[in-house]
């Protein structure tokens, strides 16, 4: 059931918070052996929560809904490991901004998520909690870093979920694992009380089965925060009152040079179909060069892996055997950037998004493929994309550091299947335009069924 | 480090990375005359990144 149709059930009495959360927390139970999605559950505090609920009426739009939330988000009293071996112990003080909003909302959170260590992989496999698995097939992974997120919903374990996107970690997960998530522009959502990886690019999102759920959960997060710098103080939309509307006569430019080279052709195949749907529900699509962005790939790497080494110096200095193989890499990796290739990046990235603002006054949206495969097999390190074979982990810097770099709101919403495996199409907006993301988003869902797919752990 | 040393097979990814980032880093720099600046960090609003 959708995030939308828990809590109307909710409001309307058919349900109860108790039995929402305890219906959660049993799915939780049945299938965590199977995919690993949680790193810790909590099974008594939410239940008492939501007792704490019940009999009041309407705290808010999530009254009474299960949701959880990545383990790099801080709940009060509950372990935030980020699956480190470092953060193991770690047990938070405090909610992060993100899960005090989505309280003050209504919703009970019942665990916290598996996630690639201290969020920085696309994998989720963690080689201290093991790896999280993907419900359409768990020989495969299901994307990270936000994977326990991205599975924990596909197989509707809750109906939505809190992940982390720095250079992809929502929107790879929800697109492998079927299911729709929404990078927001930076600044959109607080990340005070979250384990940074790099705080230029860093952005909390959700994930749940459908943009009208993402718009419930994006709204009681989104919004300016004293405790955090780097958020814009704007006015935050009605997010779920302006999804209709549909996309007649919207500007929608195809990436272009991101269909072609790189990319499973059948995933192409099905994005195309997607964007087909788009145009017979109205918008004006064209074709548009958007190849400066190919800049965005190393620029983002520029900036990432000394402010990443920098959030991690204390641990470095004192606990470098402690991480995984691959994030002590680029952590030492960014320790020996030189000092000029944090600035170089920030002033190509200024350069980069007055090229954007340009592209996105011709256009009001870009669409492009999400990903440019399906779900690897756990332990696959390449990928066949286009007859190219090359390291998933850059296979997929191309469809994902654009966005992030730029910090536009994009949103990964599923439109095919391959080989029995989803597939995603991006759909990006102008800066703090999450509104008509989410309804170009809504839109499209409305006249497909991508979404509705149930996999077969969870059927 | 203070007492942790790196194992080779650390060293290798680093090079790794390195040698990709670094060409790419020397790429961009000699596209950015002086008169472009950095992206602000901490100073978001609509016109910037």
């Amino acid at each position: 059931m959708t995030l939308a149709g828990v809590a109307a059930r909710i409001r309307a009495g058919e349900l109860s918070p108790r039995e929402a959360v305890a219906e959660a927390l049993a799915r939780i139970e049945s299938l965590q052996g199977t995919l690993n999605a949680f790193i810790s559950v909590r099974g008594e505090e939410a239940l008492a929560e939501a007792d704490a609920l019940s009999g009041r009426v309407g705290r808010g739009p999530l009254h009474g809904v299960p949701v959880a939330v990545k383990d790099v988000i801080d709940v009060a009293g509950a372990r935030t490991t980020a699956a480190s071996r470092i953060l193991a112990d770690n047990v938070a003080a405090v909610d992060a901004t993100v899960v005090a909003r989505l309280r003050s909302a209504g919703a009970v959170v019942v665990g916290k998520l598996n996630t690639h260590e201290f969020a920085w992989g696309a994998t989720t496999t963690s080689p201290h909690f093991g790896p999280a698995r993907n419900p359409w097939d768990t020989e495969r992974i299901c994307g990270g870093s936000s994977g326990g997120s991205g599975a924990a919903v596909a197989a509707g374990l809750v109906p939505g979920a809190l992940g982390t996107d720095t250079a992809g970690s929502v929107r790879i997960p929800a697109c492998l694992c079927g299911v729709t998530g929404v990078r927001p522009s930076l600044g959109r959502v607080p990340n005070s009380g979250v384990v940074p990886v790099s705080w230029t690019f860093d952005a909390v999102g959700p994930l749940a089965r459908t943009a009208e759920d993402c718009a419930l959960l994006l709204q009681a997060i989104a919004g300016h925060d004293v405790a955090d710098p780097t958020t814009v103080d704007a006015p935050v939309p009605a997010y779920s009152e302006l999804l209709d509307g549909g996309v007649l006569g919207l500007r929608v430019g195809v990436v272009s040079h991101l269909l072609e080279g790189a990319i499973d052709p059948r995933v192409a195949a099905a994005v195309e179909a997607a964007v087909a749907e788009l145009s017979a529900l109205g918008a004006r699509v064209e074709r548009v060069d958007a190849s400066f962005l190919r800049e965005t790939e190393v620029v983002q790497q520029l900036i990432m892996l000394p402010e990443a080494a920098s959030a991690h110096l204390p641990w470095l200095r004192t606990r470098l055997a402690d991480y995984g193989a691959d994030v002590r890499a680029r952590l030492l990796a960014g320790l020996l950037l030189p000092g000029t290739a944090v600035v170089t990046g920030q002033r190509a990235r200024r350069r980069l998004y007055a090229e954007a603002l340009g592209l996105l006054a011709r256009v009001d949206l870009l669409v492009a493929p999400q990903m440019p495969v399906v779900a690897p097999r756990i332990g696959e390190d390449t990928v066949d994309a286009g007859g190219a074979t090359l390291p998933y982990r850059l296979s997929l810097i191309p469809f994902n550091s654009p966005w992030s770099c730029l910090g536009l709101p994009v949103a990964s919403v599923p439109c095919g299947v391959v080989d029995g495996l989803p597939v995603g199409m991006a759909i990006v907006g102008r800066r703090l335009d999450e509104t008509g993301v989410l309804r170009a988003a809504h839109t499209f869902q409305l006249a497909s069924d991508w979404h509705t797919r149930v996999p077969p752990t969870a059927a | 480090m203070h007492g942790v040393d790196p194992e080779d097979a650390d060293l290798v990814a680093v090079q790794g990375f390195l040698a990709t980032i670094l060409p790419a880093l020397a790429a961009i720099e000699e596209r950015h005359g002086p008169e472009v600046p950095p992206a602000g960090l901490f100073l978001p609003g609509p016109e910037q990144p």
